[in-house]
């Protein structure tokens, strides 16, 4: 095999036909991606710090902001169909701009109560804005590029998205905390978030709506836009849905790591370390290694069948949590190991990383098992459905990571851990445990129901993988 | 008009199904948790450093005497506990956690001049006393003793806020604990004096050896005949 960079690269060129807005949907991409990484990093401690939250109340709140998100986009993806991409974009990044600047200075002007329900109801507000940018954006992917070279363009989109979300965690979330300190950055990068919205309202504007790469994909105006509830209803009794959905609930344990990168890990990272850790850095590191496995590992790995990667990928990610739920004793007596620090440090490192391999063998080739479990002529509804289980698992998510953040990893938890006040069933460790459980359960159910899940259903052996990060 | 209309409707079913969704997870967390105890204002005025707001709460008759959090916190606690990646500033130099202790400094005397209370202790027996000496804020740690904070306080594991100061190497503060009569002798549950604890410090962190040598030094001449026994 040849050099797998230039091998990835190479295959770029063809993108020297695709259109100006293709390339411009790109830069609304990176400059959301910019915004939306690096808000998401912040905002379980933005509520607290800056608005007043206590952990159960913002894990709460971002569970819902997060429900919200899910609801809208059952039904925005319909609503931006009948509205065409520019409107959408602008709709979508209007809400955002709007919301994005209320959270950034609404603790300057407010406080209390008063600013605690402001900043709630401009969640929900945020999470319309939200649900509206990745159907348009994959709307105008599609659009903007012939059959030819539309999986490259995908490909380029997911290596964008994940670019930004480096650039977005090392140097804005770190670099803001560096200029502003902990506080004020956080008001620093809501306010940075609405910027990036008002460029890519700017590049909205510059979208031509009748420009089809394909002109036999023009809509002929005739009524095809389905409702979102008819898509349910349609294939809510059939059997492979059924089947379906089982596997979307059984992975719902090892799924919930994604979220916990939002809810748990920034309070969990700056408790059991210190106030002033480089977030960022250490948030940015997960999309550094997809993007170099994208390069570097996908060819590889994709000439094994489909449902053995879910599972090993599953395995590995939920393997990941054991690191965090080692006893402290146990970390001290690796070599080269000296302090809390140092434990923390090295337990945390370990996770990011062996959970980001695990996420770039089972993300890619989970879409693609939704994909090919799905009747030919209903793959999107199957795919739009796919989010149901956890449309309410992650509601329930939030709520309990608040619970446990404030039980096992409350501001102040370092003192104490560092004078032995801390027993293990009182520790971060063992709210680890809890969740490695849950996360455990999902390859070793799935192992258990293989033959169920796969009888009758088309997977094929090894196909081009679709990168997808979790939104 | 049509389409947008059964869209709307759809979405409309979709959130009111959220809705139920959201309040029926936070009614059966309610029930099975209870209702977490909201952060006090003034906690979230004294994260962020707020001088005047801490103030005007103060004067609205916030209780700053009686109020503590689910871990039995009080608001001088809070005002006396940062977390920084820098233990200490470098000798000489104005940095972070100096320009934190200034700001704290004048947060603490407001909270103790409206009658907060000085030795009140967390469930794990820390006092204001103790989380300042933790944070290694100088300036707290005098201000504290200087309203007549007691340094002979031991929580759950024995841990005085000597033992503390020490274990982080917190020279400034070692010396004006002892000056104040904190009891260099006593030990922790685990038979650690103050000065074992700083050189437990050393050898896990010696990167930071000029502060640990410094809690030494003050401590070898200062311990008792008994030495490493006097555990109580």
């Amino acid at each position: 095999m040849s050099n797998p960079v230039l091998n990835y690269f190479s295959e770029f060129k063809v993108l020297k036909s695709a259109s100006r807005d293709f390339w411009l949907t790109n830069a609304i991409q990176f400059f959301d991606g910019l915004a939306y990484f690096s808000m998401v990093t912040v905002l379980t401690i933005y509520l607290t710090t800056n608005c007043g939250l206590n952990d159960v109340d913002a894990g709460k709140w971002f569970g819902i902001y997060m429900l919200f998100v899910t609801a809208f986009m059952f039904g925005v993806g319909s609503i931006c169909d009948v509205m065409g991409i520019r409107k959408s974009y602008l709709v979508g990044f209007s809400l955002l701009a709007v919301s994005r600047l209320g959270l950034g200075v609404a603790p300057v002007f407010l406080h209390g109560a008063t600013l605690q329900w402001v900043v709630k109801g401009i969640l929900l507000v945020m999470s319309l804005g939200t649900a509206f940018i990745s159907p348009v954006t994959m709307t105008s992917l599609r659009r903007y590029t012939t059959k030819a070279v539309r999986a490259t363009g995908f490909n380029v989109y997911y290596l964008m998205m994940n670019i930004g979300a480096i650039i977005a965690n090392a140097l804005i979330v770190d670099g803001f905390a560096k200029i502003w300190g902990d506080v004020t950055a956080k008001l620093a990068i809501l306010d940075f978030g609405f910027l990036m919205s008002l460029c890519a309202i700017g590049g909205a504007l510059l979208l031509r709506e009748d420009n089809y790469a394909e002109p036999s994909e023009r809509s002929s105006g005739t009524n095809d836009t389905k409702r979102p509830l008819s898509i349910l209803l349609e294939v809510w009794r059939e059997r492979a849905f059924q089947k379906l959905l089982l596997f979307l609930v059984l992975t719902i344990g090892v799924r919930l790591i994604f979220t916990n990168q939002m809810l748990v890990m920034p309070k969990y990272y700056t408790r059991v370390l210190y106030t002033d850790f480089e977030l960022g850095l250490a948030s940015s590191i997960n999309p550094l290694i997809i993007v170099l496995g994208l390069i570097a590992i996908i060819p590889i790995i994709n000439r094994f069948a489909t449902v053995r990667l879910i599972i090993i990928g599953m395995a590995i990610s939920a393997f990941s949590l054991v690191f965090l739920a080692l006893p402290l004793e146990w970390v001290m007596q690796v070599p080269g190991i000296h302090n809390v620090t140092q434990a923390y440090l090295f337990v945390i490192m370990a996770q990011i990383v062996v959970f980001a391999f695990g996420e770039l063998i089972f993300m890619p080739r989970f879409t693609e098992y939704i994909a090919s479990a799905s009747p030919p002529d209903k793959v999107s509804s199957y795919m739009a459905l796919a989010a149901m289980p956890m449309f309410i698992a992650k509601p329930i998510n939030g709520f309990v990571s608040g619970i446990l953040i404030s039980k096992y990893c409350y501001d102040g938890i370092r003192p104490k851990i560092d004078t032995g006040n801390v027993t293990f069933g009182n520790s971060p460790e063992f709210m680890w445990i809890i969740y490695l459980i849950l996360a455990a359960l999902s390859p070793l159910a799935v192992i258990a129901l293989r033959n169920f899940l796969t009888h009758q259903t088309p997977v094929p052996a090894a196909a081009t993988a679709k990168e997808d990060r979790p939104s | 008009m049509r389409k947008y209309r059964l869209i709307l409707i759809d979405t409309l079913i979709l959130c009111v199904v959220s809705s139920v969704l959201a309040v029926a997870v936070n009614f059966a967390v309610a029930k099975l948790k209870g209702e977490a105890k909201k952060d006090d204002p003034i906690v979230i005025a004294i994260i962020q450093a707020d001088a005047t707001e801490v103030e005007k709460l103060v004067q609205k008759g916030a209780d700053v005497t009686n109020e503590t959090d689910e871990l039995g916190r009080s608001a001088l606690m809070r005002a006396a506990f940062v977390n920084l990646s820098a233990a200490r500033d470098e000798p000489g130099q104005q940095g972070v956690l100096s320009n934190i202790d200034a700001k704290r400094v004048g947060l603490v005397g407001l909270l103790l001049s409206h009658g907060a209370r000085r030795d009140t202790r967390d469930h794990d027996g820390w006092t204001a006393l103790m989380w300042a000496a933790w944070s290694g804020l100088t300036q707290v740690v005098a201000k504290l003793l200087e309203s007549g904070a007691s340094p002979e306080f031991a929580d759950r594991q024995g841990n005085t806020a000597l033992i503390i100061a020490a274990q982080r190497g917190h020279a400034a503060i070692v010396a004006a604990l002892l000056a104040k009569g904190a009891d260099a002798a006593q030990a922790n549950h685990g038979g650690h004096t103050a000065l074992a604890a700083a050189k437990t410090g050393l050898a896990q962190c010696p990167d930071q050896a000029v502060g640990f040598a410094a809690v030494i030094a003050q401590l070898t001449p200062a311990q008792s005949p008994a030495g490493d026994s006097g555990s109580r």
